[in-house]
C-alpha cells in the first residue's frame, strides 16, 4: 500500500476538537466529499472486473470413413474419402524440410530461414524427438537425424491492449462413448500396451497433452525463446481428468437430457452422453500486461512421422490401430474440440 | 443523474448545519439508497468482445480468400422494445436509458508458426505432380518464405437493416463502419516484428444495436494460378466493445434460475441489500462540532468507512452476491460467441457423397477400396460446443447465425480436367456446392442448455433455449403430382422462417435458391443470401413472458452455484435439473430429414426421382455457423 498523509479515503481533511474548524477546511472537505461521491475512482469499487469468454471448437472429420491410410489424389474422383486437412493444427518444429517444396529455403544450399526452430517454450514430451535422436547401438553411436514423432500445436493468439487477468483454460477432447454403436471418435487416452509406451511412462496412461500459455516479450516480440510463459501444463494423466468419472449411459436415461437429444426418434442427433477428457485450469489469476500479445497453444502427439515414411512407432488413442487404422496418422481426428479461455477486463471509461 | 450537490460557503457566511451536511446526508442516502449509477463513475462501460474464431481459410472460399460472419448486439431484455409501424412492420424504440454502445478495438490474428512465412493450404499444387489438384497436398502446413508478401489481408465491419424491421431482398449489407488493409510485406513478412495478432485501437465507432453487423475477411492472395495456394490458419478476431453499465437482473417472477437466497439474505431473488449509513445531523441551532456523535469529523468517518471497505456490487464466482450493496449498476453487456459447425473436411458440408461421408455418424464406407459411401438414415449433421462458466450471467437472447455461403468443393480453377467425377450427375454439379439446399424434407433444431456433472457425482441438464425450423427455401407442397409450386421468388417466407431476424448477402456471388418459374414448370436459379440470422427463443415464455425479436421466456440466470446459492427459481415451472449447480453451457445443433433415410437422400423438388446429393446442394454453408448469447454478466473479481 502505498503511503499516504491519513487515512482518510474521501477527504484528507481531518477535524478535531480543539483544534480550528474553519470555513476553509470544511469547504475543502466538503468539496472532496463531494467530488469524490460524483466520479467515483474505479479503484473504489470491490469488484471492478467482467469475464470474458473465448470459445472455439469443432467436430473434426470423420475417422471411421477414411477410405485409405495412404490417399492417392486421383482416387478421390471415384469416391474415395482420405483425411484431408489438419487445420489449425501445426507442426512445433521449424526446419528446412517444413519449407514448401520450390520455395526459398526449402534445400540445404539456401540461406537458412527459419528464425524460431522450436516455437513453443517446455512442451517437449517423452516419445517425440523434435530433432531426432542420439543413439548408441552394439557397434557404434548414431548422431541425432530425423525427428522421432511430432507434436502439433493449435495455437490461438490475442492482443490484450489493456491489462487484463487470464483467469481460466478449459479444454474438453469429447469422445463417443466406447459402448455406443455408432461410436466415431474413439481416443483411448492410452498406449495399446506397456511395449508401446515411451521412456519413463510407468503404465500405459497417455502423457502427452500440453497446454500452454506465453506472452511474447517486450524486448524481442518475434523471439519465441524469449516468451514469458504463464501456463503450462504437461505430464499429466489425460484420463485422471475425465470429463465425469461416473458410468454415465450413452443417452439421457438416468438423467434428464437436453434438445435436440440423444437416442431420440425425433430429434434424430447423432452421438452420446459426454465422455472425455475435460483439463480445466481455472482461478489461474494471471495478469496480463496491457499491449501484450497472449498466445494459448494446445499440443497433441503423434508418434509417427506425419507423412508416409513408415510403420507407426508407438500406437495409442491418437495413433489408432483397427478399424480406425486409416486414420492411425490423424490424431486430430481422434476426438471433437471444445475450449474456453476466460479473461477478465476492467471497467473502463469507455 | 445520481449527483450530489451542495451549498457552497460564501467567504464571510456563519456556519451552520445546512452548509455542512446536506452533502453528507445525500452520500449517505445513496449508499442506503443502493443508488450509486454510473453517471457518477470514473469508470461507467465495462467491455464486451465478440470473439470469432476460424480454424482455416482457403482458397476454396467464394469469392477466393473471402469470409464473413455476421453478429448482432441486441439490447438486453430490459431495454428490448419495439413498435408496430403504420405499415405493420416492426420499429426499433430508442428508448432514453438505452445503454450506449462503442467499437473501441478489433485485433486479427492467425498462426504463422512463428515464422515471417505463409502457411501452404491443402491446395498447394506447385513443384508437385500435377495430379495433386484434390485439396490432399503434400505440402500442407508447410511454410513458403517469400509468399508472406502475398498476404494482404481487407478486414471490415458493416452494418445493415435488419430484416426484421423492414429490409427487403436482396438484403445487401449497408454502411461500413470500419475497415482497414494489413499489408502482407509490412505486416507478416518482418523477421524482428510482425503485426500478428493485429490490432487497431481507439475506433470509438458508435453501435445501433437494432442493426446488423458484418465481419468481412479477404485475402486474396490465398489463391494462386501458379498452385502456391496458400491458407490462415486458426484466424483469431476479437471486437472490443464498451457498454454502459446497467442494472443487473433480480427478481422472483422476473428472471429463470435465479438464486433465490444469497449473501443478502433468504429470499432475495438477486436483491440487494443496502448497507446502514447514518448520519446524526446537529439541530440548526447547534454549533458544530468535530468529534460528538452529530461531529463533522465522525459523520465524514462514517461515510469514509464504506469507501475505504470499497463500493460493493455484482456477483462472486459462487453465483453470490454481498451481503450488502451500493452499486446500482453492477452488471454490464456480454456477447459469448459459439462456433458450430466449423473446420469441416472440405470447408462446408455438402449433399455429395464423397464430402458428406466426411462428416462424422452420417455415413460408412464400403466395397472395393472402400469407396462406397452408405449414408446412415435417420440421422442428422450434428455438432454441440461445450463452454464451461466460471461466473454469473444472465441469458438475454440466443440468436443462430446459420451460413449458405458456397464453396469450391476441390478448389477448382475451371482449367484442365475438373478433379471430381462422383456424386452429381451433372459434370458441372460435382465441383462445387452452390445451391442452398433444393430439397423441403430437412429440418434444423438448435437448443441451448445448461449442464452440470463435470468431475462431480451429478450429472444433468436444464434447456434453456431452443428452435426447430424446417423446410429452408419455403417451397410447396409438390409431390410431383399435385400440390403448390412455390415460392416463385426467393424473398417468400414460411416455416424456416418462424424466428427470422435477418437474411445478409455479403459476397458478390452468393448461394443460388432454386424456386419455381412463373408457369410452375421447371426450377429457376436466384441468387440468395449468405447467412441468415434466427431467434431461438429462450424456454419458459408461458409462464414468464420476456422480451425479445419473438416470443420467448424472460431472462435465464446461470452460474456456478454453492450451497447458499444452489435453490433457484423454476424453470418452466418446474425446479431446474441442474440443481444451482450449473457448470457448462451447451450449444447443440441438428440438420436431419423429416422422414426416414439420409439426410443427403431428401427429396430434390424440382424432381421428386431425385435426391439432394444429386445436385451441388449446401447443407451447412463453408467455414460454418454460429450461435451468439446475448447476455449480462456482472462485476466480479
Amino acid at each position: 500500500m502505498t503511503w499516504r498523509k491519513n487515512p482518510r479515503t474521501l477527504t484528507k481533511e481531518q477535524f478535531s476538537t480543539g483544534t480550528t474548524i474553519d470555513g476553509d477546511r470544511i469547504d475543502n472537505a466538503l468539496d472532496d466529499v463531494v467530488e469524490r461521491v460524483n466520479d467515483i475512482p474505479y479503484g473504489d469499487l470491490r469488484k471492478r472486473w467482467v469475464p470474458t469468454t473465448y470459445v472455439a471448437g469443432w467436430t473434426p472429420q470423420s475417422p471411421v470413413c477414411i477410405s485409405s491410410a495412404s490417399p492417392t489424389a486421383s482416387s478421390s474422383a471415384a469416391g474415395g474419402v482420405y483425411g484431408t486437412h489438419h487445420w489449425p493444427w501445426l507442426k512445433v518444429r521449424n526446419a528446412t524440410f517444413d519449407v514448401a517444396v520450390g520455395t526459398e529455403g526449402s534445400i540445404g544450399t539456401d540461406e537458412d530461414k527459419i528464425t524460431n526452430p522450436y516455437r513453443l517454450k517446455g512442451v517437449s514430451v517423452p516419445g517425440v524427438h523434435p530433432f531426432g535422436r542420439a543413439e548408441i547401438d552394439s557397434s557404434t553411436w548414431n548422431a541425432a537425424s530425423s525427428p522421432v514423432g511430432l507434436q502439433l500445436a493449435w495455437t490461438r493468439s490475442w492482443f490484450i491492449d489493456n491489462p487484463s487477468i487470464l483467469d481460466s483454460i478449459d479444454l474438453i477432447l469429447e469422445v463417443d462413448d466406447s459402448s455406443y454403436s455408432d461410436k466415431v471418435f474413439q481416443n483411448t487416452f492410452e498406449f495399446t500396451s506397456s511395449d508401446q509406451v515411451p521412456e519413463g511412462y510407468p503404465d500405459v496412461n497417455s502423457r502427452d497433452l500440453v497446454i500452454t500459455a506465453a506472452v511474447d516479450s517486450e524486448f524481442a516480440r518475434e523471439d519465441r525463446n524469449m516468451a514469458d510463459v504463464e501456463v503450462l501444463r504437461k505430464g499429466f494423466v489425460i484420463g485422471n481428468d475425465a470429463f465425469s468419472r461416473l458410468s454415465l449411459p450413452t443417452h439421457g436415461s438416468t438423467y434428464q437430457d437436453m434438445e435436440p437429444e440423444f437416442n431420440s426418434v425425433n430429434d434424430k442427433a447423432p452421438g452420446t452422453t459426454i465422455q472425455g477428457a475435460h483439463i480445466r485450469l481455472r482461478d489461474l489469476n494471471i495478469p496480463i500486461h496491457q499491449n501484450a500479445r497472449l498466445r494459448v497453444a494446445v499440443l497433441i502427439p503423434s508418434y509417427q512421422s506425419e507423412t508416409v515414411l513408415g510403420a507407426v512407432l508407438r500406437t495409442s488413442g491418437w495413433n489408432p490401430t483397427g478399424s480406425l487404422a486409416n486414420s492411425t496418422k490423424h490424431p486430430w481426428m481422434q476426438q471433437k474440440i471444445h475450449m474456453a479461455v476466460t479473461m477478465l477486463e476492467e471497467v473502463t471509461h469507455g | 443523474m445520481a449527483k450530489i450537490t451542495r451549498k457552497k460557503l460564501s467567504r464571510g457566511a456563519k456556519l451552520t448545519p445546512e452548509h455542512v451536511y446536506p452533502p453528507l446526508t445525500s452520500t449517505a442516502a445513496q449508499l442506503t439508497g443502493i443508488a450509486i449509477e454510473k453517471e457518477q463513475m470514473q469508470a461507467p462501460m465495462a467491455p464486451f468482445r465478440v470473439n470469432l474464431t476460424l480454424p482455416y481459410l482457403a482458397g476454396d472460399s467464394l469469392p477466393k480468400g473471402k469470409i464473413t460472419i455476421p453478429f448482432v448486439l441486441p439490447p438486453t431484455q430490459d431495454f428490448f422494445l419495439t413498435t408496430t409501424n403504420a405499415g405493420g412492420g416492426k420499429d426499433p424504440i430508442y428508448s432514453g436509458a438505452l445503454p450506449t454502445m462503442k467499437l473501441k478495438s478489433a485485433s486479427f490474428s492467425f498462426d504463422q508458426r512463428g515464422e515471417p512465412a505463409s502457411i501452404a493450404s491443402q491446395f498447394w499444387t506447385k513443384g508437385l505432380s500435377s495430379s495433386v489438384t484434390y485439396g490432399y497436398s503434400s505440402q500442407q502446413s508447410l511454410m513458403s518464405y517469400e509468399d508472406a508478401t502475398r498476404l494482404d489481408i481487407a478486414l471490415s465491419l458493416h452494418e445493415k437493416t435488419q430484416e426484421y424491421f423492414g429490409d427487403t431482398y436482396p438484403y445487401n449489407l449497408e454502411n461500413e463502419l470500419w475497415s482497414t488493409v494489413i499489408p502482407g510485406a509490412e505486416g507478416y513478412s518482418g523477421v524482428s516484428l510482425r503485426a500478428n495478432p493485429f490490432i487497431q485501437r481507439d475506433l470509438d465507432v458508435t453501435i445501433d444495436p437494432f442493426k446488423t453487423l458484418a465481419l468481412t475477411i479477404y485475402c486474396p492472395g490465398l489463391d494462386d494460378t501458379d498452385g502456391r495456394n496458400l491458407a490462415l490458419p486458426s484466424i483469431e478476431v476479437s471486437f472490443k466493445f464498451v457498454c454502459e453499465l446497467m442494472p443487473r437482473d433480480m427478481g422472483e417472477t422476473g428472471v429463470q434460475n435465479i438464486p433465490i437466497d444469497g449473501g443478502s439474505g433468504a429470499g432475495k431473488y438477486g436483491a440487494k441489500t443496502a448497507p446502514s449509513v447514518s448520519i446524526s445531523t446537529p439541530s440548526a441551532a447547534d454549533p458544530l462540532k468535530a468529534e460528538d456523535t452529530k461531529g463533522v469529523n465522525t459523520n465524514i468517518s462514517t461515510l469514509d468507512q464504506q469507501f475505504q471497505d470499497k463500493l460493493e456490487g455484482g456477483y462472486n464466482r459462487f453465483a453470490d452476491v454481498p451481503p450488502t450493496e451500493v452499486i446500482a449498476d453492477d452488471a454490464a453487456y456480454e456477447v459469448i460467441a459459439v462456433p458450430l459447425y466449423q473446420n469441416m473436411a472440405h470447408g462446408g458440408l455438402s449433399a455429395s457423397p464423397t464430402f458428406y461421408a466426411t462428416y462424422p455418424y452420417l455415413a460408412t464406407l464400403s466395397g472395393a477400396g472402400n469407396t462406397t459411401v452408405d449414408e446412415a438414415v435417420n440421422t442428422g449433421a450434428f455438432d454441440r460446443r461445450i463452454i464451461p462458466i466460471h461466473h454469473s450471467y444472465t441469458i438475454q437472447h440466443a440468436i443462430l447465425a446459420w451460413n449458405w455461403t458456397p464453396w469450391e468443393l476441390l478448389n477448382w480453377d475451371g482449367t484442365g480436367s475438373a478433379p471430381i467425377s462422383s456424386g452429381p450427375s451433372s459434370a458441372s454439379d460435382q465441383q462445387k456446392a452452390n445451391t442452398a439446399c433444393p430439397a423441403k424434407g430437412v429440418i434444423l433444431d438448435v437448443g441451448v442448455g445448461i449442464g452440470t456433472g463435470a468431475s462431480a457425482d451429478g450429472f444433468d441438464y436444464e434447456q434453456i433455449a431452443k428452435l426447430s425450423i424446417s423446410n429452408p427455401n419455403s417451397y410447396g407442397t409438390w409431390n410431383g403430382t399435385s400440390g403448390t409450386k412455390v415460392p416463385t421468388h426467393p424473398s417468400a417466407k414460411g416455416t424456416w422462417d418462424s424466428h427470422l431476424i435477418d437474411r445478409i448477402t455479403t459476397t458478390p456471388d452468393p448461394p443460388r435458391v432454386l424456386v419455381w418459374d412463373s408457369g410452375g414448370s421447371a426450377a429457376v436459379g436466384f441468387p440468395k443470401w449468405n447467412w441468415e440470422l434466427h431467434s431461438i427463443p429462450l424456454v419458459g415464455h408461458s409462464s414468464f413472458a420476456g422480451a425479445g425479436y419473438y416470443d420467448q421466456g424472460k431472462e435465464m440466470f446461470a452460474g456456478p452455484g454453492w450451497t447458499r446459492t444452489s435453490s433457484r427459481t423454476d424453470m418452466q415451472s418446474t425446479p431446474p435439473d441442474t440443481g444451482g449447480a450449473e457448470q457448462w453451457i451447451e450449444v447443440r445443433a441438428n440438420l436431419y430429414p423429416t422422414v426416414s433415410g439420409a439426410l443427403n437422400d431428401a427429396t430434390y423438388q424440382f424432381d421428386q426421382t431425385k435426391a439432394l446429393s444429386d445436385k451441388s446442394s449446401i447443407l451447412v454453408g463453408y467455414g460454418g455457423c454460429y450461435v451468439y448469447l446475448i447476455c449480462k454478466k456482472h462485476l466480479t473479481k
